[in-house]
């Protein structure tokens, strides 16, 4: 597969990623006048906190972040708790929840394409955007949006990272469909 | 009063599933890991478990494999509320005696009608 192809597929699996970022924040806010607009990765690291989540496996590693100010999810961790009286480690639990509720959905996305790959926690940090671990070899793509919704926005960034390079072709099958305003999954009894 | 012990890592997730089972009566005992949640299910009884499956210390399939290779007694009705979708991991929680899985987000009043019933049925 030639290297661009292999960089459109993973441009496919991040904007699959997005559309799936604004549905669940749709879904778990429950606000419908949430949008999504893409931004630079150099306009991330202005934002107060920080929540990481890992999607990985053999084939390729898939990290989420979530870089927010904490005045920002204030509402809607409010209106989640019923509380006007929220602490801070209730404002990154709702962004850290965030996070795997998006990881669970990019993860049965690529297990839809026989993709072997697992998930990590969720975890949230003060600070900026640049996440210390070692670059990889291989293909790699990173890009930013924002989610900007009457109660406050958040911003999403995503790298993603392609070790064997057969799976390219896996990845442009990738698909979400938006789940907000339809009827939630019924309780699968064995 | 029937009891509902419902474990999850994310306290927003538990308030969540915590909230309506309240409100619908139930007495409700909160974990954030599997292995809190053994203990107490060792140490009293209950007519329900809710529980996630990725946890820090003990996850939930293992918590749910603890209980059955511990040959804890008394094990209520499980149900899996997670965003894992894979179905070998349902496989692991039906083999380790997990009666229903629902993918997050939830609709909680339907998680409620589920409770209901499942204990009606276990009930002598």
């Amino acid at each position: 597969m030639e290297t661009s192809e292999i960089h459109s597929a993973l441009q496919h699996v991040i904007d699959t990623l997005k559309v799936a970022s604004l549905d669940q924040f749709r879904i778990y806010t429950n606000t419908a006048e949430i949008a999504l607009q893409d931004i630079t990765i150099s306009e991330l690291p202005f934002y107060q906190q920080l929540a990481h989540i890992l999607v990985s496996g053999e084939d390729l590693e898939l990290n989420f972040k979530t870089h927010f100010m904490l005045d920002d999810v204030k509402s809607y961790t409010s209106a989640k708790l019923k509380s006007s009286a929220v602490n801070t480690n209730q404002l990154t639990d709702f962004i850290k929840e965030y996070c795997n509720l998006v990881a669970g959905k990019a993860k049965l996305f690529l297990e839809e394409q026989h993709l072997v790959v697992g998930q990590s926690l969720p975890y949230a940090i003060q600070g900026f955007n640049e996440m210390f671990y070692p670059k990889t070899n291989g293909y790699s793509k990173d890009d930013a949006w924002e989610l900007n919704g009457p109660l406050g926005s958040i911003r999403c960034s995503c790298t993603i990272r392609l070790f064997k390079t057969p799976a390219a072709a896996a990845l442009k099958g990738v698909q979400y469909t938006n789940r907000f305003g339809q009827e939630s999954g019924e309780v699968e009894l064995f | 009063m029937a009891k509902i012990l419902v474990v999850d890592d994310s306290e927003i997730a538990r308030a969540e599933l915590a909230r309506p089972l309240k409100e619908a009566g139930f007495d409700i005992t909160e974990a954030d890991n599997g292995l809190a949640a053994l203990q107490f299910v060792k140490d009293g009884k209950f007519d329900m478990i809710i529980t996630d499956v990725h946890m820090p210390i003990m996850n939930g399939i293992e918590f749910c494999e603890a209980l059955r290779d511990e040959k804890v007694q008394n094990v209520p009705p499980i149900i899996v509320v997670s965003t894992e979708a894979n179905p070998d991991m349902k496989v692991r929680g039906k083999a380790a005696g997990v009666k229903g899985w629902v993918i997050k987000p939830i609709d909680t009043q339907k998680l409620v009608q589920v409770c209901k019933k499942l204990i009606e049925t276990k009930a002598p």
